[in-house]
C-alpha cells in the first residue's frame, strides 16, 4: 500500500515538467519600460499598447526555435484574430532587420531590448516565449518556448474568448 | 623556489575567486547571493556556476543592485517577483510550498508509525 502512494508520487513526479516555471506576472500588469523600436526613430512604451487583447511575443535573430515559431506567427498574423507585437531580445539591430526580411514581418512593432532588462522584468528564460495581454495591458497568460498550431489554436485563441469578454 | 610557488599559488588564489572589488562586504554579500539563485536557463545549476547569458545579466544586476545599497531580502525579492520562488534555493515558508517544508517530517511520522504498529502486532 506504502509502496503504490510512493510509486504514485514518483510517477507524479515525473510527469510534471518542471521546466515550465509558472510565471508570477500572471494577472499583473506590463511592467513599465520606455525602449526604442525597430526600423523606426521612435520609443515606446507601455502607453502604446493597444486597447485590445494582442500577444506580445519575445524573439531573437539568434534563437533557433524562432524560426519555427515564426511561420506561426505569420498564420496569426494573416488570420487578423489577434495583434501581435514583438520584443527583440538582446539582439543585433542589423541581424534583427535581416531577420525579418528573410522570414516575414508578422509584427505591428517591435520593442528593442538590448540589455535584456524587459526580458529580465518579465522573467524570460528561455526564448522564445509569449505573453498574452488583455485590453487593461494585464498579463493573462504566458506560453514558454516555440508557440505551435496546436496552442494557438487550442490554447490562445480560447484563452482570447473567454477573456475578450471582460470588462 | 618556495618563495616562487607560494607567490605562484597566491597569484591563483587571488584570480580564481569570484570577487569583484569594491568592499569586502559587498563582495561577501554578492557571492553569497548569486550562490543562492537559480539559473533559469540551465536549471540544476546556481547563477554563479552557469555561464548562459542570462546568468551572466542576473549577475551583474545583483552586483548593480548591490553597490546602489539595495540589501539581500529586496533582491532576492526582485528576482522571485519576476522569476517566481524557483529561482531561490532557498524557498520561503509559504501555503503553497508548506508540503516542501513539512513534507519530510510528515513522511518521517507515517514511517515512524508503520515501523511502530508491526512492533505492536509482533
Amino acid at each position: 500500500m506504502v509502496f503504490v502512494v510512493f510509486v504514485l508520487l514518483l510517477y507524479l513526479g515525473l510527469s510534471n515538467n518542471s521546466r515550465l516555471v509558472h510565471s508570477p506576472l500572471i494577472n499583473k500588469a506590463v511592467p513599465n519600460f520606455n525602449l526604442p523600436v525597430l526600423q523606426s526613430e521612435s520609443y515606446a512604451n507601455n502607453s502604446n499598447f493597444p486597447d485590445d487583447v494582442f500577444l506580445l511575443n519575445i524573439w531573437a535573430s539568434w534563437c533557433v526555435a524562432c524560426i519555427q515559431e515564426h511561420q506561426v506567427l505569420n498564420l496569426i498574423h494573416s488570420e487578423k484574430k489577434v495583434r501581435l507585437i514583438g520584443i527583440n531580445y538582446k539582439d543585433r539591430i542589423d541581424d534583427a532587420v535581416g531577420w525579418l526580411k528573410i522570414y516575414g514581418n508578422p509584427y505591428e512593432y517591435n520593442i528593442i531590448d538590448k540589455d535584456g532588462q524587459l526580458g529580465i522584468d518579465l522573467g524570460v528564460y528561455g526564448v522564445p516565449e509569449t505573453f498574452l495581454i488583455d485590453k487593461n495591458n494585464i498579463i493573462r497568460a504566458k506560453y514558454i518556448g516555440a508557440i505551435s498550431e496546436d496552442i494557438y489554436y487550442n490554447e490562445i485563441l480560447p484563452t482570447i474568448e473567454i477573456i475578450s469578454d471582460d470588462k | 623556489m618556495i618563495n616562487k610557488i607560494f607567490f605562484f599559488s597566491l597569484l591563483m588564489f587571488i584570480s580564481s575567486s569570484n570577487s569583484y572589488g569594491e568592499n569586502i562586504k559587498d563582495t561577501k554579500l554578492y557571492n553569497k547571493i548569486i550562490t543562492e539563485l537559480r539559473c533559469m536557463v540551465c536549471q540544476n545549476q546556481n547563477i554563479a556556476e552557469s555561464e548562459a547569458p542570462l546568468a551572466v545579466d542576473l549577475r551583474n544586476k545583483v552586483k548593480t543592485m548591490i553597490s546602489n545599497g539595495y540589501d539581500e531580502k529586496h533582491i532576492k525579492k526582485y528576482m522571485s517577483d519576476r522569476y517566481s520562488d524557483f529561482i531561490l534555493y532557498d524557498p520561503p515558508f509559504r501555503a503553497q510550498n508548506i508540503i516542501l517544508w513539512i513534507g519530510p517530517f510528515l513522511f518521517l511520522l507515517i514511517i515512524y508509525f508503520i515501523l511502530f504498529r508491526k512492533n505492536i502486532i509482533k
